[in-house]
């Protein structure tokens, strides 16, 4: 985990996660995996660098910092994602699209607090994103997150209602990796995979995984950009 | 007058096949019927066999082709309707499967001889791999909206052709239209086995089934005669 000044105070969410995992525990005991992933180490650095670097380019480049719309593709349990969203940014409104039902049920329980006792209207859509481009390029949103485009359809249908909402993505090139269908090699394939030809902020991360024969080493891409913006 | 459908494709089949499929249809169908064609290559298929060409221009590929079944422009004949792949053998009368009753629904082929339920929990994070239809044999009527799997089809066929591996994952996954299964024990998979768990052993001839199909599941084994 990156030394950083997010704020990672998530205690207050724990009783939901409890209920969570009783939930997990009673009724879909085969989701207790996708539980445990979403705590891998590279996920946890996935989300946390995404999150820090929005926040710097909101604070450089977007005019508005406060009561943000923010629309998460496949945002799965939502762990670490939206904690760390509603812990480090003024968000009002959190969109949660995902194709698995069991993930939406279950995402509702965990953030619950955020929903319940901080007041961000949080809601989820049970979608598969490549053939709902018309509905969600309705959703009127600030920003719009997916760190894991490398199971995606390329997003360059996607709009939003705003023409000038922040897009922060990433991908990797996992090309081994069962659920790697969409990986890039480079960031600007990544560029090209998301149609955005200038953005505010592009790297890479090194990161592991573990195959059958050994530790590999591969190379998380991010770009947060705008399509109409100041660029 | 019952139409059966089939679709020849590029070079992977020949006109052979098409008359192969026509005479036994007319050994073991007991009814009238009218067997189409849907290829851009007519040569040397029997004349009784009537040919449906592909729309000027056609783009898709393979068993993409199997579409325009549900393109009224195309398949414009009225009544029942049976399609065939061109590598499923009929083995014996078939006027079960002519008269099975698939009322507005589509009806398929369900894969009995896959572990469905593995299959099911090792793709629950990529769905779109994940089906239990073939559409190896594909019985509907005129109850059956076919404009409305052509026009869905159409407006995201980018999405589809990108995300699905042929037409039985994109209609298990999408659920655009009324489904229907034929009964269990009809088809088995010559390459694959007949029902799961009792009877899996691959490669084997059996009696009992109507037809037989070459499901090979993307790997290279499939077929022939």
């Amino acid at each position: 985990m990156s030394s950083s000044n997010l704020n990672y105070n998530f205690l207050n969410n724990f009783k939901n996660w409890g209920e969570g995992l009783s939930v997990i525990e009673a009724k879909m005991p085969h989701k207790l995996t996708d539980f445990r992933q979403s705590l891998d180490a590279n996920n946890m650095e996935a989300s946390t660098w995404l999150v820090e670097e929005v926040q710097k380019y909101i604070e450089e480049y977007y005019a508005k910092t406060g009561s943000l719309r923010v629309l998460i593709l496949n945002s799965w349990l939502g762990i670490p994602l939206v904690p760390l969203l509603c812990e480090n940014l003024d968000v009002a409104q959190l969109h949660l699209v995902d194709i698995d039902e069991e993930s939406i049920e279950l995402s509702k329980i965990f953030h619950k607090h955020y929903a319940q006792e901080k007041f961000i209207n949080i809601r989820h859509w049970n979608l598969d994103v490549p053939f709902e481009f018309d509905n969600l390029n309705k959703i009127d949103v600030d920003l719009v997150i997916c760190i894991c485009t490398e199971q995606m359809y390329p997003l360059k249908e996607l709009t939003t209602k705003n023409p000038q909402a922040i897009l922060a993505v990433q991908n990797s090139n996992v090309v081994e990796e069962m659920y790697g269908i969409n990986c890039v090699s480079s960031l600007d394939d990544l560029k090209e995979q998301v149609g955005i030809d200038e953005v505010g902020f592009e790297g890479t991360k090194k990161q592991t995984y573990y195959s059958w024969d050994g530790k590999k080493e591969y190379d998380r891409f991010m770009i947060i950009g705008q399509r109409e913006g100041f660029f | 007058m019952l139409n059966i459908y089939t679709v020849k494709w590029g070079n992977k089949y020949v006109a052979s096949h098409v008359n192969q499929l026509y005479e036994t249809c007319k050994q073991h169908i007991s009814c009238d019927f009218v067997l189409h064609c849907l290829t851009e290559d007519a040569k040397d298929i029997h004349e009784d066999i009537k040919i449906l060409a592909f729309p000027a221009g056609n783009k898709l590929v393979k068993w993409w082709n199997k579409m325009y079944l549900f393109d009224e422009d195309i398949v414009t004949q009225k009544g029942e309707k049976l399609f065939f792949d061109l590598d499923v053998i009929l083995q014996k009368n078939i006027d079960d499967i002519v008269n099975y009753p698939c009322d507005d629904s589509l009806c398929f082929v369900k894969t009995f001889w896959h572990d469905l339920e593995t299959q099911f929990k090792d793709t629950r994070h990529i769905k779109h791999k994940y089906t239990d239809l073939n559409s190896s044999v594909l019985r509907w009527n005129d109850s059956l909206n076919s404009s409305e799997i052509f026009d869905y089809f159409n407006k995201y066929k980018s999405q589809i052709l990108w995300y699905y591996r042929g037409l039985d994952n994109f209609f298990y996954n999408r659920r655009i239209v009324k489904m229907k299964l034929f009964p269990i024990g009809w088809v088995y998979s010559f390459n694959q086995g007949y029902i799961y768990p009792h009877d899996t052993e691959k490669h084997v001839y059996r009696d009992l089934p109507y037809i037989c199909i070459f499901d090979s599941m993307g790997k290279s084994e499939d077929v022939k005669f």
